[in-house]
Order: C-alpha cells, then sequence, then structure tokens
C-alpha cells in the first residue's frame, strides 16, 4: 500500500476551507462572497450542492438522476453516515433513497459543508462510521455589510439547464436578516454521443430566510425557515420517477456569546422538520403495475452544545435527542383487481438522545490531540398494527419495540515540525440499523434485482478506525499521504433468501439485512500541490480504496483507482483551469450484490471566470465547458450504469451589491 | 314494528340495570303497560337478551325474512345471514327464537335438518343439494338465544336454477318443518372463489373456505371444511368422514404469484373444522392453492406449489 503511495505521483486538488487545523475535518465553501471564491474557474454559485460535496476529497456520489446524488464518504453509503442540516437531524423520506437529505437544500443556503471523515463526528453525529457531513447554514449575521443583495444565472447547454437566485441580507449590531429563492431547471441531459437520457429532467424551487436578534449583549436569538420543493424529478437509473419532494426545515436557538469561566460560548437549538416525498411511474412506458409509492419524514429535536477554549484545551459538550417518524407505503393497481396495499416502513417512531465530548489539545505547538467521544440511546417502536403484522410473517415472535445503545471514541494524535505534519487516529464505533435495515419491507433495489426486507434482529454495527497521514508542505510544493483503514463485525447487509418470494414482478429474490461476521474496507490516497511560478498551479489527487468481505468477496460501490488533476493559471482578475478526472475499470465488483463492471474513463474540463467591477456593482463571471471530448462513459457509481453527461457548456453570472 | 320497540324496551332496561344493582323493582321504564314477567324460565334473562339483540342488529347481521315462521301463534322463527343474503361459498346461518307474548327470546331450542336443494331448470333438469355444516350450535354461549349453522352453496340463482332451503325446529319433543321456501344465492364479486370439488375414485368433496372476509395482512387462522356428497346427491352433503391434511400455498397472480413463507396446512379438528395458519403479506387478491392429502400422506388432490386446486380470496 505505501509503495503505492510512494509511486503514485499526485497532486493535492481540494478547495478547502481554513480549518485545516485537524486532519479529520475537512470543508467546502459553498456560498463565497462573489469575488472572494477560492477559484473563480468553476461553476460557482450556479453549482448544485451535489457539486459542491464532490469537492470534499472523500466523497463521491451515487448518481441515479441528474437530480438528489446521494453522497458517499470513505466509500460507505447513507447508512454509516451522519447528515446534519447546522446539527439538526433530518432523514430522508424515499424507501428506494432517491431523497438523501441534500436534496432538500440549495446552495444559497449554505455557507459551507463540514465533513469529518470517520469516527471522528461531529457533535450531533450518530452512526457516522464513515464520516458525518453538516450543512453550514449561511446566516449573514451582526454587524456585517448594513445591506447586500445577490443575484446570480445559469445556464448550461446540456439539457438546457438554468439557475437562478436571488437573495438580501441586512445586518446591523442588533439584528440581522438574510432570505433568498433559487430556482433550477433542467430538462433530459445528453450522455456523449448525443444519446438523450430519458427521465433525466428535474425543476426546484427553494425559498429560504434567516433572522437573529442580540436581545442583549452576548444573549442571541436566531432562526432559520427553508422551504424546498422539487417536482417532475425523473431519475433514469431506477423504474419510477418523482412526482413532488418538498422538505420543511425549521429552527430556532438561543446563544450566548462570551461567557465567564470555562465555556464560553453555549448554544440551545429547537428544531423541526418535515419531508413528503411522493414517487410517480405514470410516464414510464410497459408499467406493469402502476404503484403510489408515498414517503414521510418528520423530526423534532434539540441540542445543546457548550464550547470554550480553556487554556490548551478546545472543549465541546453536546446533549441531543431527537423524534423522527418515518411513514411509507405502497399502492399497486393491477389492470383489474383489487389495488394490493402494504407499508415498507410501517410507521416507525424513533426516539433518540445522545451526550458527546470533543476535546482538541495543543500540548505544544508541535503536538496536538484530539478526543472525541458520543454515547446515544435509541428506541424504536413501530406504530402501525398492518406494518408489525405484517413483519411478523417473516419474523414471528418478533418484538414490536427495541432499544438500543450505541457510542463512538475517536482518538488521534499529530506531530507538526516546519512543514511537515504526521498523524493517526483511532477510533471504535457503532452504529444502530436504519429503518430500512431493520423494518423495510419489500424495497425492491434495482441495483441487484431483489426485493430487500429488513430484520427486527439486527444486532449493533461495530467498527474499528485506524488512520495515518504524512504531509509536507515547501513553498512551492505540497504532498501529503493518507490512509484510513474501517474494520467492522456485525456488518449490516442484505442476504439472499431462497425460501423467500419476491414482491417485484421479475426480481431475482429476496435479500433479508443480516449481520456479516467482518468485512473491512481501506482509502488510501496521495495529493499535492506545486506552484512552479506566481499564478500557475497544478493539484492532483490519486486515491485507491478496497473494500471485502472477510470471505474475499467484494464490498459494492468501492472506487476504483481515480485520479483528478488541475491546471489552474490565474493572471490578475483572469482564471482559468483546465483538468481531467480518470478512473481505471471497476473490475473487482462486487457481484453478489449486483455489481457488474464499468470500463475506464478519462474526462476534461475547462473553466475561466473573470470577475470585475461595474460602478458599485461586483460581478463575477465564469464559463466553461464539462467532457470536453464528448466521451460516452459512466462510473462504478452510476446507479445501473446510467450514463453521465456529454460535453456540456455553462455560463454563469453573479452579481452582488 | 312492536318487537322492535319491546326489544328496545328491553334494551333500555337491561342497560339501567347493569349499572344500577339489579332489583326486585321490575316495572320496565316506559314499558306501556307491557308486562314483563318477572322471571321467564323458557326466556333468556336480561343481560343475554341485551347480548343477543345487540349481536342480531349490529349491523353486520341481516334477517333472510323470507325464512321467517311462526310456530303455534305462540314463537316466531327468525334466520339471519351476513347482511341478510346468501351467497356461493360458505355463509354462516344464525336462528332465534322469541316467544310473541313478551319477545323476550328463547333459550332451548334445535334447529335441524336444514336442506337446501338446487333445481336445475332448462336443458338439464335435475336437483342436488350443497354442503351443510352439523346441526346447528349455540352460538355463543354468553346468549344462549342465537344458534349458528352453516351452508355453502355450490353455485348462485340464477336463469339455470333456484334454490330452495327447507328447516325444522324442534322444541321440547315437538317438531315443526320449515318447507321448501325459495331464496337467494348470490354470486361471489369476482375473483373470489371460496368453495372447490375434487375427486377421490368416484367420491367428490367439496372444500369450503370458512373464513375468507376475515383475513387481513399478517397471520391469519385459516378454516375450511371437507364435505362429501352422498348417494343421493339431493340430500346435503355432510362433513366427511375422511381424515385429511390439505397443504396451502398462497400466492398473488397480480404480483408474479409472490407467495409467503410460514404457512402451516389444514388439519382436522375436534369440532369437524379444518383449521392451519396463513401468512398474507399485503392486500390484494391471494390465491391459495391446495394439496389435499389423505392420513396417509398419500397426495389426493391438488399439487405442491401452483396447484390448480385454489381459493381465491381479496383482502
Amino acid at each position: 500500500m505505501f509503495t503505492l503511495l510512494l509511486l503514485a505521483g499526485g497532486l493535492r486538488f481540494a478547495p478547502t476551507d481554513t480549518l485545516t487545523k485537524e486532519t479529520a475535518i475537512e470543508e467546502v465553501v459553498v456560498s463565497a462572497p462573489v469575488g472572494e471564491g477560492q477559484t473563480f474557474a468553476d461553476k460557482g454559485r450556479a453549482k448544485s450542492i451535489d457539486e459542491h460535496l464532490l469537492g470534499l476529497s472523500k466523497v463521491d456520489v451515487v448518481r441515479r438522476g441528474s437530480y438528489a446524488w446521494e453522497p458517499i464518504v470513505n466509500n460507505m453509503q447513507t447508512e454509516r453516515l451522519s447528515l446534519t442540516i447546522d446539527g439538526m437531524k433530518i432523514f430522508y423520506a424515499c424507501t428506494d433513497k432517491m431523497d438523501p437529505v441534500t436534496s432538500y437544500v440549495e446552495s444559497g443556503n449554505l455557507r459551507r459543508i463540514s465533513l469529518n471523515s470517520g469516527l471522528d463526528g461531529n457533535p450531533q453525529a450518530t452512526g457516522n462510521i464513515g464520516g458525518s457531513i453538516d450543512l453550514k447554514l449561511r446566516r449573514v449575521g451582526f454587524d456585517q455589510k448594513p445591506s447586500e443583495y445577490n443575484a446570480s444565472a445559469g445556464y448550461e447547454s446540456n439539457g438546457n439547464v438554468q439557475v437562478y437566485g436571488l437573495d438580501a441580507a441586512f445586518s446591523t449590531h442588533r439584528f440581522y436578516t438574510n432570505f433568498g429563492t433559487f430556482y433550477r431547471h433542467a430538462n433530459d441531459y445528453k450522455a456523449g454521443g448525443s444519446t438523450r437520457v430519458r427521465f433525466s429532467q428535474f425543476q426546484k424551487v427553494n425559498a429560504f430566510a434567516n433572522a437573529g436578534w442580540q436581545i442583549a449583549e452576548g444573549h442571541v436569538l436566531e432562526g432559520t425557515v427553508i422551504y424546498d420543493v422539487a417536482t417532475d424529478i425523473g431519475y433514469p437509473a431506477l423504474t419510477m420517477d418523482v412526482k413532488d419532494a418538498r422538505g420543511f426545515i425549521s429552527s430556532v436557538s438561543y446563544r450566548r456569546e462570551q461567557m465567564q469561566g470555562f465555556f464560553g460560548r453555549w448554544e440551545t437549538k429547537l428544531y423541526y422538520n418535515r419531508i413528503t416525498h411522493d414517487m410517480d411511474d405514470t410516464h414510464r412506458p410497459d408499467v406493469k403495475v402502476h404503484m403510489d409509492m408515498p414517503g414521510r419524514s418528520r423530526t423534532a429535536g434539540l441540542y445543546s452544545l457548550l464550547s470554550g477554549s480553556p487554556g490548551r484545551h478546545n472543549l465541546q459538550l453536546n446533549f441531543d435527542a431527537y423524534c423522527n417518524n418515518l411513514f411509507a407505503d405502497m399502492t399497486m393497481y393491477p389492470r383489474v383487481g383489487k389495488p394490493m396495499y402494504m407499508l415498507t416502513w410501517p410507521d416507525v417512531g424513533t426516539f433518540e438522545t445522545g451526550l458527546s465530548a470533543t476535546d482538541d489539545i495543543e500540548i505544544t505547538a508541535r503536538h496536538h490531540v484530539r478526543l472525541s467521544g458520543k454515547l446515544s440511546w435509541q428506541t424504536r417502536r413501530i406504530g402501525s398494527d398492518e406494518g408489525f403484522d405484517a413483519l411478523g410473517i417473516y419474523f414471528p415472535g418478533m418484538k414490536r419495540q427495541g432499544s438500543s445503545l450505541t457510542g463512538r471514541i475517536a482518538a488521534s494524535y499529530a506531530y507538526e515540525v516546519g512543514g511537515l505534519r504526521l498523524a493517526c487516529g483511532t477510533g471504535y464505533g457503532t452504529r444502530a440499523p436504519t429503518v430500512t435495515e431493520q423494518y423495510g419491507y419489500f424495497l425492491n433495489n434495482i441495483f441487484d434485482q431483489y426485493d430487500y426486507i429488513g430484520n427486527p434482529r439486527l444486532r449493533n454495527e461495530k467498527a474499528v478506525e485506524a488512520n495515518l497521514s504524512a504531509g509536507w508542505k515547501g513553498s512551492s510544493l505540497e504532498l501529503k499521504a493518507e490512509a484510513d483503514a474501517f474494520f467492522f463485525t456485525d456488518y449490516i447487509a442484505g442476504r439472499p433468501e431462497t425460501r423467500l418470494s419476491p414482491m417485484t414482478i421479475g426480481a431475482e429474490g429476496v435479500k433479508v439485512y443480516q449481520n456479516l461476521n467482518h468485512t473491512r474496507i481501506v482509502n488510501t490516497s496521495l495529493s499535492g500541490a506545486w506552484t512552479p511560478i506566481e499564478g500557475l498551479r497544478l493539484d492532483g489527487r490519486i486515491s485507491y480504496s478496497y473494500g471485502a468481505e472477510s470471505s474475499g468477496r467484494r464490498l459494492p460501490l468501492i472506487a476504483p483507482l481515480t485520479f483528478a488533476g488541475t491546471l489552474h493559471y490565474r493572471f490578475r482578475k483572469l482564471e482559468t483551469q483546465f483538468g481531467v478526472r480518470t478512473q481505471t475499470a471497476n473490475s473487482h465488483c462486487a457481484w453478489a450484490y449486483g455489481e457488474t463492471p464499468t470500463a475506464g474513463y478519462a474526462v476534461w474540463h475547462l473553466g475561466a471566470g473573470y470577475t470585475f467591477h461595474v460602478r458599485k456593482v461586483q460581478t463575477d463571471l465564469r464559463a466553461g465547458i464539462e467532457n470536453l471530448f464528448d466521451k460516452d462513459y459512466s462510473t462504478y457509481s452510476d446507479w445501473n450504469h446510467i450514463p453521465q453527461k456529454g460535453r456540456n457548456f455553462y455560463v454563469n453570472l453573479s452579481l452582488q451589491i | 314494528m312492536k318487537h322492535i320497540f319491546i326489544k328496545a324496551s328491553l334494551l333500555v332496561f337491561a342497560a339501567l340495570t347493569f349499572s344500577a344493582c339489579s332489583g326486585d323493582d321490575d316495572n320496565g321504564p316506559e314499558s306501556s303497560g307491557i308486562n314483563i314477567p318477572e322471571i321467564d324460565d323458557e326466556c333468556c334473562n336480561e343481560e343475554e337478551t341485551f347480548l343477543a339483540y345487540t349481536f342480531l342488529t349490529n349491523g353486520f347481521v341481516g334477517e333472510i325474512e323470507s325464512l321467517r315462521e311462526q310456530v303455534d301463534g305462540k314463537y316466531e322463527l327468525r334466520v339471519y345471514s351476513a347482511a341478510g343474503k346468501l351467497h356461493v361459498g360458505y355463509n354462516d346461518l344464525y336462528f332465534s327464537l322469541t316467544k310473541l307474548s313478551n319477545g323476550g327470546y328463547v333459550r332451548d331450542f334445535d334447529i335441524t335438518d336444514i336442506t337446501p336443494l338446487m333445481t336445475m331448470t332448462g336443458g338439464m333438469s335435475m336437483q342436488h343439494s350443497t354442503p351443510i355444516g352439523p346441526n346447528a350450535v349455540v352460538h355463543d354461549k354468553t346468549f344462549p338465544a342465537v344458534r349458528r349453522a352453516w351452508v355453502s352453496f355450490l353455485m348462485s340463482s340464477g336463469d339455470n336454477g333456484y334454490w330452495d332451503l327447507a328447516y325444522t325446529l324442534e322444541k321440547e319433543g315437538s317438531k315443526w318443518r320449515k318447507e321448501d321456501t325459495r331464496i337467494v344465492v348470490d354470486p361471489l364479486a369476482e375473483p373470489r372463489v371460496w368453495i372447490k370439488s375434487f375427486k377421490v375414485g368416484n367420491d367428490t368433496f367439496y372444500l369450503s373456505l370458512a373464513n375468507a372476509s376475515d383475513f387481513r395482512t399478517g397471520n391469519n387462522v385459516i378454516k375450511a371444511y371437507v364435505s362429501k356428497v352422498g348417494t343421493d346427491r339431493k340430500q346435503p352433503y355432510l362433513l366427511a368422514p375422511e381424515r385429511f391434511t390439505i397443504d396451502i400455498y398462497p400466492t398473488m397472480p397480480d404480483m408474479g404469484n409472490h407467495s409467503s413463507p410460514g404457512n402451516e396446512a389444514l388439519t382436522l379438528q375436534p369440532d369437524g373444522s379444518y383449521e392451519g395458519r396463513l401468512n398474507l403479506s399485503m392486500t390484494g387478491t391471494w390465491d391459495i392453492h391446495l394439496h389435499v392429502k389423505d392420513a396417509e400422506g398419500n397426495s389426493v388432490a391438488g399439487e405442491e406449489g401452483l396447484s390448480e386446486l385454489f381459493w381465491t380470496v381479496v383482502i
């Protein structure tokens, strides 16, 4: 592995924010002030959240269409990640994972996206074996510019994508508010070679408002509301589309700043969010049995976070609790005969509460230690008699309610001298099964063509993590090598149960979630940046991952050898970039999970950005070409091998007063 | 109307006496001068009357008015079924005997010799009967006013023929026969099929599914009867003396024959019925495929898996 790291010459490509103190934390700025982005040459404000997520080096996505990509961190999907919005728990409402929670916000809502890799999660995270992503909301804050107005518009040729955004912000010492709206629209896109990918359209409207009031010096009340509606969303990788997916996200919080004593800051937040998701197969040809599949998710919760920096410590103590309710059902309408009905998520209520602590200790300027841990208790109950009785067929004598204790603990150490930085870390954590894994009922997975049934008797999944990194930063060269390994016991995965009969017509069979003995996932990467002369920079990152069960059987959706490199050139207010992303063939694929090989590919992109003033108006103009040579390809994580976008010209304009 | 009024009075009365102690003051409120005897051994007590009345008027059962019979000018026998209708396949029949003098429900009576008869008209003029249960039994011991019996009709009334039903009331050694009375048997709504037949040698058997309307998503008791056609087809087909085991395999024809696990074969119960466990994983139309084996385990009808011998239910 290390030989590989040493051999693979690569350069860093990661537009990270300032927070680079800890190896495990990486951030990407979503809404930078116009003219102040890290790079002008990308899509800028018209970028979707999904595209921003891809800016994080350890993140990839599962694409089921051109909307609502599912994040993968360290080669782990949603089940092994924590996704929060400003510390608020939120859960998707689609049994087929068509709506990762990142799809219920817009770039304009966020200031940045923060990723804690592995078991060292953010304070509100639970179940974060692979990592925890926190979407930080864009609040203008006190004592900023008294007023600011933003407008942006974007167009992309492939799929006729249109993006429009408008927002305003007002700030004083006592009060602030910012609010805005966003609109996105896309038709079907074309794959390389101009083949139209049917059912890849979408449309989305988003509105948000934040407000803050400083009641007295150091006493702050804040509130947020986001309303997000996506309609007519096509999922070319699936057999169904979505008619309507809407999210309502709200919170109020009270914050004490500049407190005397051990802790300087104390924030308590109450929140509520609701997601409704309605699938739609009425536009699809050859539908054997028309189905309605609505899903609902409601979450209410609170957290209370104490932060302080006494001496060499940087402490965070957090208490959180939430209630979530997931309900999904399915009605199937045969051409003749009575509709068939079942609950796919049987009205499942989850209550979870936890305590977490994090401490960054700067022992000396050279030695840093970070410790974090969380203990959570969860209880879950099936609310629907019908759903309980149906699952009882498969698990006679099962209990209707269950509880479990989960936790995580992580420690890391970093040594810095000159430009050298060496770090290592370890952690242990457990996660409770998700509602799908525990109580899901005949959820068809088009990836392997199996119907999945949850297993109420699953044990918690456990994982040990070990990571190492070595970085060196010179005057014109930066290099970093990283390796991160996860060793699981009781890994939760679906296994075929040949005695059961599938429900979906044409399905291969039924899989029931089970605890596998041992599995492991190892991620390695080498990244670097080279600045030979002022204005010219070469970034690159090469990564390789491996995931397998103890039997040697491969795990699915593990990235093959990947390289991304970009050449940037900046001249005054003009920046250009030219880059490539290439992956080898995914040949060691997980056949047992329905994965089939994908070919290797290389795609090139070109972009330029120019920033200038027109009187008081700060202006950003960006344009570029993605998939320059119109390559027809799909990656290992494109669900059912749906093709990626072919050549795409984009142009974006942002204005700020 | 008069009966209903009396019963309603009884009901109010019974309700009052439930909450208060059962006193000696028996002058029912607003009894309109009707003298309700303090004790009538022939009739149910107040609590039993209340329960019987509730059962017979709860909206689930309805009277088949053509089968009502006055006996000796003293009693009236009424016959009830689900919604007052009869359909192809298994039907429960309920009988109650009321005393005309006071409207009270009589405790002790029997219903015997229930005889359904189909007269085929048109080209194939012939008569046959259909499966029935043993003699009527007390439906619910908490109110011994109602007797229950069952008839499983092979076919519906219609252009090809008509059904008559006769029965005998026995009370204290006396018998009254209600002669053949025309009844209407409706077809079952498509695609439901609750009665099936099979042959073993020269013998014909009928499989009547008894509780098709009770099924829900989840684990269900499935109850059925096996009846045998006698030498005289005009005589009711009684329960088969043979002992069978009936394996079941439920599938959903609309969902590519999706099936469910954990089903248990129907086996003979002490009361002559067959009972097993049926798992239905969702609502919709289910075919319950049957495989009938004799006491030695030999296959006598149907087969493993997607047997051609099946009931169809809709939940």
